[in-house]
């Protein structure tokens, strides 16, 4: 069995693991924060396993488990997608548990320090984008999850690898040959997933906020060209409490501060085709005018 | 005129609801703590107080848009004189 620590800031998690394939890609996804010393002084918020299921089964067609403190969110899966069940245990973790945060299922991007929420269902590109963008100058805070500070509309970093899916899995290879790729989790639930390590520059800043500028809704859509649609302030409020983590679990204080959030940003529903165009007008129309 | 409401019937937002207009005047949201439902209506903070006024005066439409925030537990009536 291994053991290893993850220095994620703004938490910190233990693993444990008897599946080769799971310490190889944090170790080589996550760089300096990975550590196979445990420091057994530092304060660890979350204990996760992810390992073999018992039993005969192991032998013919072996299975894995993930664990969050004795708990067992989700149904086992084949082992060779073991790291990516890591990953996606970490996000339930952090959403099913953090009640200082108002959390939105959302990328985040900054330039400047001035950040950009992007929340998307699955199969709107929102991964593809943010891999994009984390390549072309924006800092990547998130592409899983915004954590926002109640009352203001600072987001905190939660810097973590981007999890994509299908064909954009070749297209990320192709486009970012310098960067560093999980091993390929094949026919999950979501289609064949790989995760793709975050820039340096992202973990260097793990520890600095961003003022929330902006919220936009990508859409991708294969043969359109931009379209942009500025959306009303309630519109856009309904949209983020469809895709918030723990709105209900927070109550009042999450409320005032997504109210608050909402008529501090600018909105926007986007349908694109091209990611050049898509920087651009993030850039132009949303972080320089602020 | 609906059969819930009376002729003098005037409307008020519930104790401990949450409810928000917001500045561009696109709409109002409400979110009730207990039950967790969260709703919206787009009409602007003034509109919506002619509403609450004189629900008499709406067409089928928009009082049904108040009956559902009245059946959500958001809304109850403040003046029932009939």
């Amino acid at each position: 069995m291994q053991t290893f620590q993850l220095n994620l800031p703004p938490f910190m998690f233990q693993v444990e693991t008897n599946i080769p394939l799971v310490a190889r890609n944090a170790n080589i996804i996550y760089g300096d924060a990975y550590s196979d010393e445990i420091d057994l002084l530092v304060y660890v918020d979350y204990y996760l396993s992810a390992t073999y299921s018992g039993g005969i089964r192991r032998f013919y067609k072996p299975q894995a488990r993930f664990l969050c403190d004795e708990r067992e969110p989700f149904q086992p899966l084949t082992a060779n997608q073991a790291y990516a069940m890591l990953e996606w245990g970490m996000n339930w973790t952090v959403a099913a548990h953090e009640l200082q945060y108002a959390i939105v299922h959302s990328a985040v991007l900054a330039k400047d320090d001035k950040a950009i929420l992007f929340p998307a269902p699955p199969g709107s590109g929102k991964s593809t984008l943010t891999a994009h963008l984390s390549q072309n100058g924006w800092r990547l805070l998130s592409d899983e999850m915004a954590l926002i500070i109640p009352g203001t509309n600072q987001v905190i970093p939660f810097v973590r690898p981007i999890c994509l899916k299908n064909s954009s899995i070749a297209l990320a290879k192709h486009c970012f040959p310098e960067s560093v790729f999980s091993t390929l989790a094949a026919d999950t639930g979501k289609g064949d997933v790989i995760h793709m390590a975050p820039p340096k520059a992202a973990f260097e800043q793990n520890r600095t906020p961003a003022a929330i500028v902006g919220i936009v809704y990508p859409n991708y859509k294969a043969d359109r060209k931009l379209d942009i649609y500025q959306l009303t302030m309630t519109e856009s409020f309904m949209q983020l409490v469809d895709n918030s983590f723990n709105f209900t679990a927070i109550g009042k204080s999450s409320f005032d501060t997504l109210t608050s959030l909402i008529e501090k940003t600018k909105h926007f529903e986007i349908f694109y085709n091209d990611l050049n165009e898509v920087d651009l007008f993030l850039t132009e129309d949303i972080i320089n005018v602020t | 005129m609906n059969k819930f409401i009376g002729e003098k019937t005037k409307l008020e937002c519930k104790e401990g609801m949450l409810m928000h207009p917001f500045l561009d005047n696109s709409g109002l949201v409400f979110f009730n703590t207990l039950s967790t439902v969260v709703t919206s209506i787009s009409v602007s903070e003034a509109v919506f107080k002619q509403w609450l006024d004189y629900p008499q005066r709406l067409s089928k439409e928009d009082l049904s848009k108040l009956r559902t925030l009245i059946d959500q537990g958001f809304l109850v009536e403040s003046q029932a004189l009939e």
